[in-house]
């Protein structure tokens, strides 16, 4: 029997689940399992017992919280798909400001019927087996953790920081240049799109195993205002542990 | 001995290299120069400081599939092209002469080795270079063909079959010049006495610069990515969805990585940064030395241009006296 898999989404933009779609092995992997749940791939959609889940995106109401719960009830492994379920994503960033503004700023009059809970990572609501990081996650990854899965590996972590993706491709450097990038506490994997195409990385990934924190900052604030670097954090991965800390304003 | 050539006849030597080889060579690209592969000459930097990676993009590529598994079969995957180096610093050359000595046994690294042409060209050496240093500053069999600057034109050297072809070319010459000794020579900034230096590593294995720099240092790999003679790699297997589909592949490493030394079971013989930032050291300068009698450096200074955190090695090895 074909292994049962769901993919859910939760408050989020949708775009690691394009990921997912956008794989050259889509075929194989439609083969190799049966998508029991996936809302944004096809129509009929039921619930079951799942043996592997993909969530995507932050809790945000308490609809999602009660969601992923049950989830984690009828899974037997439970996968954080993206920065936001990893880390709380774009979303969080109201952690840091006062919501009730920003509710209003945005919904109006409406402002008060608006749900909007403190975003927890997942991994600290229900129990998380790997989380496929990143914003949007890179399909290399998925593609990796999908044939550890088939396989019956567990999944390895990555343990580069962008930095080396980024020099693998001879890029210069935006620290050199002056600009605050995070590349060197940032969890690696993601093959450097952002200093490929000319701009810093905002450490969608979260951060990397051992970063050196203490000195990254140092260096920032030789060359960043303070602002600039709480926002550099606060950015895609902004609950994420250190991170978190950073966009708060401890530096 | 050499042989003059103008360097309008440059070109000449280029596009009959280019017949035969797939030609790599420096080229800018906005502020900083890179190697490239170069079909038209007008594109090639003939004066440049350095490219931000080495000749290694090309030799040691980051990630290099070895062997693949293609529905249950397996696949030896041997490279197969015919490289040219065109306007390599000495330094540069000279570090391949250095990957051999390590690589000499390789079959992915001497199938395009065997094949491989290497042209050098003279430099004007800049703040960060300290070639002499390590003894890299001196011509070598490394390069099959070496352009010395003479004024505006070059001699060409020959120093190998592969080079003696191309030399023995008519917009080479005719006539001979006598040149005894080809190297590359100017004032260091700071010289260094490698050697010793190299020694005292284990001997002041405590030396406070350690501890020092690792605080400054980002662990962002960097200066070994950069480096022409970092050649440490990792093997990964990558399977495609399917269990009968993938590949084995090498890619870079950096001793920099908490997980460079994790061994199974977890155990980690260099948790501290100030541990794997002395690892560098150690490994270049005294077991590469007891090895292979140079150092793993060439003084190409890339790890100091290139360092975000404006780590300068020529500092911490001076800071280890002996010099
Ligand atoms: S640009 Fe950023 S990611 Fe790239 S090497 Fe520099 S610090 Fe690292
Ligand atoms: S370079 Fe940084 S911000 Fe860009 S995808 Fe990679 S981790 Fe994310
Ligand atoms: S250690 Fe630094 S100076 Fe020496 S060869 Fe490597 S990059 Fe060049
Ligand atoms: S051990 Fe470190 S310094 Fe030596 S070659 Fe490997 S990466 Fe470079
Ligand atoms: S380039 Fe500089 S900061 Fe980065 S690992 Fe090397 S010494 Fe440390």
């Amino acid at each position: 029997m074909k292994p049962k898999v769901a993919i859910f989404d939760l408050t989020d933009c949708e775009g690691c689940e394009v990921q997912i779609v956008n794989s050259k092995f889509i075929d194989r992997i439609l083969g190799g399992v049966e998508f029991v749940n996936f809302r944004l791939g096809q129509r009929v959609n039921r619930w079951d017992d799942f043996d592997v889940a993909f969530v995507e995106g932050a809790v945000i109401t308490s609809e999602e919280l009660e969601l992923v719960k049950k989830i984690r009830e009828h899974s037997k492994l439970v996968i954080a798909l993206g920065s936001c379920a990893c880390f709380g994503g774009i979303a969080s960033i109201n952690n840091f400001l006062d919501i009730n503004e920003g509710k209003k700023y945005v919904y109006g009059e409406n402002a008060d019927k608006i749900e909007f809970l403190y975003i927890k990572p997942l991994p600290e609501i229900i129990k998380v087996d790997f989380m496929i990081r990143g914003c949007p996650i890179a399909t290399e990854d998925f593609e990796r953790v999908v044939s550890d899965l088939f396989a019956g590996r567990i999944p390895k972590e990555h343990t580069r920081p962008v930095c080396m993706d980024c020099k693998s491709k001879g890029n210069p450097c935006q620290l050199l240049k002056g600009v605050a990038c995070a590349g060197p506490v940032a969890y690696g994997g993601c093959g450097a799109p952002c200093p490929t195409a000319g701009m810093p990385c905002d450490g969608c990934r979260g951060p990397l195993e051992d970063p050196q924190t203490t000195a990254e900052l140092e260096l920032l604030k030789k060359i960043a205002s303070k602002d600039d670097i709480v926002r550099l954090f606060r950015k895609f991965a902004p609950m994420a542990p250190i991170f978190k800390d950073i966009g708060g304003g401890k530096l | 001995m050499g042989k003059r050539i103008k360097k309008e006849n440059l070109k000449r030597l280029f596009d009959d290299i280019s017949k035969e080889y797939k030609v790599i060579a420096p080229v800018k690209r906005g502020e900083d120069y890179v190697l490239e592969e170069v079909k038209d000459f007008s594109e090639v930097a003939l004066d440049y400081p350095t490219t931000i990676l080495p000749a290694k993009k090309f030799i040691l590529p980051y990630k290099e599939p070895i062997f693949a598994l293609d529905g249950g079969e397996f696949k030896e995957l041997i490279p197969d092209e015919k490289i040219a180096f065109f306007a390599l610093h000495m330094c540069d050359a000279n570090a391949i002469g250095r990957l051999d000595l390590v690589f000499w046994n390789d079959p992915y690294y001497q199938a395009r080795r065997e094949k491989m042409l290497i042209v050098g060209i003279s430099c004007k050496p800049i703040e960060t270079c300290f070639c002499k240093s390590t003894g890299a500053n001196v011509l070598t069999n490394a390069c099959d063909l070496f352009l010395k600057a003479d004024g505006e034109n070059y001699i060409g050297f020959s120093m190998t079959e592969k080079g003696r072809k191309f030399l023995s070319q008519l917009y080479f010459g005719p006539e001979t010049v006598d040149v005894r000794e080809v190297k590359i020579d100017y004032d260091e900034k700071m010289h260094l006495d490698i050697y010793t230096i190299g020694r005292r590593i284990l001997e002041d294995y405590n030396n406070p610069v350690w501890e020092q720099t690792a605080k400054r240092c980002l662990a962002c790999t960097n200066c070994t990515l950069v480096c022409p003679l970092c050649y440490c790699f990792d093997v990964i297997d990558e399977t495609f969805i399917v269990p009968n589909e993938g590949q084995r592949v090498r890619c870079w490493d950096s001793c920099l990585l908490l997980s460079f030394a994790r061994v199974a079971g977890g155990h980690n013989f260099r948790k501290d940064l100030k541990a794997r930032y002395r690892n560098i050291y150690t490994h270049k300068f005294k077991t590469f030395v007891d090895e292979f009698g140079v150092p793993s450096c060439v003084g190409c200074g890339r790890c100091i241009t290139f360092c975000p955190a404006d780590i300068d090695m020529r500092e911490t090895l001076s800071k280890l006296g002996g010099a």
